[in-house]
């Protein structure tokens, strides 16, 4: 929880690029839900009702529809990515200030490696969180949206969906909890592992094999 | 422009395979697997079609609740058939994966000072960590996700011709769109996606440094300088990032475009067919139902294909860096070092590194008796470490050879001669482990009785009982904790448990205070008793008591003699000599 909040703290220093990444997936949803709902419109009405005064209306509002989901679909990567980008850029700052403040005798007790892994590895992923709670927040409004949509036509099959959706979120959060641990687990292991590498002695004391021990059992 | 050569990314590719070689039954399975959870969700559109025509147009409710029945039943059935196929092919990406890195790792490793000297340690953490996951993205991503989608695409593409051949060809000419246009941002794309990976070697190899040199960054009040490199670095690497993002998803917007644009056809072009009884409704829902999957499917393959483009930039660097030999010089009946008794000679050795025109040593000869003690002193860049390289055979020389008992090295089996040799450098490395791990380094194999021992011979258990948890302290990364002398003495201890041959001491002593040096010069004297021992040094107070000094000047041996003689030569060594006394006050 604590990092959560560490982390959105960092949040409110790109919050221009994230509300308009935000305005731009809501103008992308619902883009592609009304392209959805017109295409019905046209099947019931022109195509089974015969209705042939309404096919120029239908043909403008899906083209147009196309046209701005299309749109919406890079250039919304791109805002949203501009924000990963400076929360990288924010992260790094940080987070050598913080070392920087660090005594000599603790930055001497970290290894070169571990701290390393920090900065190409983890710092990256953190701000590419940026841009899944995006993609996150894209999806519950995808949701949202669409069951407006079916319990507009049926309460019952809306229902039936959350019932459906309950299950299979429980499932994720059970299973989900284990792989968290497990890819935790795995970082971390890959960060130790980094060490042996970088070890010229290990060749002068002809321990390669000692090394490589080392290796299968961290992996 | 980057561009590949056809026939290297084969290459390429194909080595990127073969690491699935050893899995191929695995493989096999996970294909059959798939081709039948593809042909049953193939088959669904079919039952769609029929369930429309047959039993809701012509209002035969009988079989209604069956034909549910057994579209439910195939989802099923496709789902369970989809879970094993998941499980077995996690299964073999995982360990060709976990192959992979080990192969990097180990030629890491094979290749051994020659590289680590003209590399950058970033490059290779780089090479381990991004390269290494961009290629397991191949196996873990593209290459099942590919294949499962062609499979799919190319039968979905029979049926959809089947169920009506005119609507089949109004399709293709917004698959042509998309292959009109698509490619310039592909192109786009990988070229950045290129740029983007030598920037991001760039920029770990920078991190790297930085986090190497913190202390001294904030020693020399130079923090400002190195955050403003990590960041102007970084931002390079978002620069082309955005790029390499811009087009990619530019290249999705045109894909779904062309996809809308193709389904609007079909809905028109569908309409007129079933007007002109052509076509009935259950064939265009079961069409549309395939154009949706194929459409999807295709332009995934499509996607795959030009992201693993992009990833086959980043796999070529680990290609390469495998071509790489290690400069074996091992002869293929090397012999077994037995009964050695130490005795060196260098014969005409000249020695410049490869592709450098500068020659380190020139024409070198000497040569030390088995127990001789043998220092090698010279100014900086005389040539003296890499003495000791070609000694312990890190390099082998341009010219010349080295005789041990009158063998050239090179016919030593590499491993045996190695054990025969003990090496003690300036900077003793200590693993961030305890004090008892450290020494059993030297021979993991030793008792506790023989580690203390070691530790007792080396002057080192004292001080080792005297820290919180003896011998199971924590040394910390590098053995911060302890001092100088006592990381030395640490290394002297494993020299014991090691028990080797001939010494090899580099510059051992003079990174210490002189009471360090003291302490560390007498356990070095009870270990070089009676062993052939070669030291390096610019300190010339710890080499008075040797057999004999080699003084180095330019690559040649300029003096020799013991200390006495070479003081009454007055000539380099003397002058080195009373510089220091001036020095020293």
């Amino acid at each position: 929880m604590g990092s959560i909040r560490w982390f959105c703290s960092y949040l409110f220093k790109v919050k221009g690029m994230i509300l308009l990444s935000l305005f731009l997936v809501i103008v992308e949803t619902t883009t592609l839900t009304f392209l959805t709902w017109v295409q019905k419109d046209f099947i019931d009405d022109v195509l089974i009702e015969s209705d042939y005064r309404q096919f120029l209306t239908f043909i403008i509002l899906i083209s147009v529809s196309i046209l701005v989901f299309c749109a919406m679909m890079f250039i919304t990567p791109v805002v949203s990515n501009r924000g990963v980008v400076s929360i990288q850029s924010i992260l790094l700052q940080q987070l050598m200030k913080s070392l920087f403040k660090q005594q000599i005798g603790t930055l001497q007790n970290e290894r070169t490696m571990t701290l390393s892994h920090i900065f190409t590895n983890d710092i990256p992923k953190a701000a590419s969180l940026v841009e899944q709670m995006i993609r996150g927040f894209q999806r519950c409004f995808a949701v949202a949206l669409s069951m407006a949509i079916v319990l507009s036509t049926n309460v019952y099959v809306l229902l039936l969906l959350v019932g459906f959706g309950f299950i299979y979120v429980w499932l994720g959060y059970h299973y989900g909890r284990d792989s968290k641990n497990a890819s935790k687990a795995v970082e971390e292991e890959k960060s130790r592992l980094m060490v042996w590498t970088s070890v010229n002695r290990l060749d002068t004391w002809n321990r390669e094999n000692y090394a490589t021990q080392s290796y299968i059992c961290s992996h | 422009m980057f561009r590949f050569h056809g026939r290297k990314l084969v290459q390429i590719y194909i080595w990127a395979l073969s690491f699935l070689s050893k899995y191929k039954w695995e493989f096999f399975l996970v294909i059959l697997f798939m081709l039948i959870s593809t042909f049953i969700q193939l088959i669904i559109p079919r039952f769609v079609q029929y369930f429309i025509d047959e039993l809701i147009l012509e209002k035969r409710q009988d079989q209604f609740f069956m034909w549910i029945g057994v579209i439910a039943g195939l989802l099923i059935l496709s789902i369970f058939i989809k879970t094993i196929q998941n499980i077995l092919r996690i299964r073999f990406q995982e360990n060709a994966s976990r192959d992979l890195q080990f192969t990097i790792f180990q030629h890491t490793r094979k290749l051994g000072f020659p590289y680590f000297d003209s590399h950058p340690v970033g490059e290779t953490l780089s090479l381990l960590n991004s390269e290494v996951s961009a290629m397991q993205k191949l196996y873990k991503e593209h290459l099942p996700t590919m294949l499962e989608w062609t499979i799919y695409a190319l039968i979905a593409g029979i049926m959809m011709f089947q169920i009506n051949f005119k609507l089949a060809l109004s399709t293709l000419p917004c698959l042509l769109l998309y292959y009109i246009i698509g490619p310039s941002f592909v192109k786009k794309s990988a070229l950045y996606g290129k740029r983007l990976s030598d920037q991001r070697i760039q920029f770990n190899q920078k991190v790297n440094e930085t986090m190497s040199s913190l202390p001294e960054l904030k020693i020399n009040s130079a923090e400002n300088w190195g955050l403003s490199r990590l960041t102007e670095y970084q931002s390079n690497m978002g620069k082309s990032f955005i790029k390499v993002v811009f087009y990619a998803y530019a290249k999705f917007a045109v894909r779904n475009f062309s996809f809308y644009i193709g389904f609007v056809i079909l809905l028109l072009y569908g309409y007129w067919l079933i007007q002109r009884d052509e076509l009935t409704i259950g064939g265009i829902s079961a069409f549309l139902i395939y154009y949706i999957d194929t459409m999807k499917r295709i332009t995934g393959v499509i996607a795959s294909i030009s992201e693993q483009k992009v990833l086959m930039h980043q796999v070529e660097k680990l290609y390469d860096f495998c071509q790489m030999e290690p400069d074996d010089d091992s002869r293929p009946n090397a012999i077994k070092c037995q009964n050695i008794r130490g005795n060196l000679e260098f014969q005409n050795v000249t020695f410049r590194y490869p592709h450098h025109s500068s020659v380190l040593l020139n024409n070198l000869s000497f040569t030390v008796e088995s127990g001789e003690k043998v220092a090698i002193v010279g100014a900086s860049g005389s040539g003296k470490s890499t003495i000791l390289k070609i000694l312990g055979r890190f390099y082998t020389p341009s010219d010349g050879v080295v005789l041990l008992d009158g063998v050239p090295l090179q016919h030593y089996e590499i491993h045996e001669l190695r054990d025969l040799m003990g090496f003690v450098f300036q900077e003793t490395y200590l693993f961030g482990r305890t004090v008892r791990e450290n020494i059993l380094f030297g021979n993991p194999d030793a008792s506790e009785e023989e580690v203390i021992q070691a530790a007792k011979s080396a002057n080192a258990h004292d001080f080792i009982m005297a820290l919180p948890n003896g011998y199971d302290t924590f040394v910390g990364e590098r053995g911060v904790k302890l001092s100088g002398g006592q990381r030395q003495r640490i290394s002297i201890a494993r020299m014991f448990l090691r028990n080797p041959k001939i010494i090899i001491l580099d510059e051992a002593t003079s990174a210490l205070d002189n009471l360090s040096e003291l302490e560390v010069m007498n356990a070095l004297e009870k270990l070089c008793r009676g062993r052939t021992t070669i030291m390096v040094t610019h300190r010339l107070s710890s080499i008075v008591h040797m057999d004999r000094i080699l003084v180095l000047h330019h690559g040649r041996i300029a003096e020799w003699g013991s200390h006495t003689e070479l003081l009454n030569k007055k000539g380099i060594y003397y002058r080195m000599h009373q510089t220091l006394e001036v020095q020293n006050g």
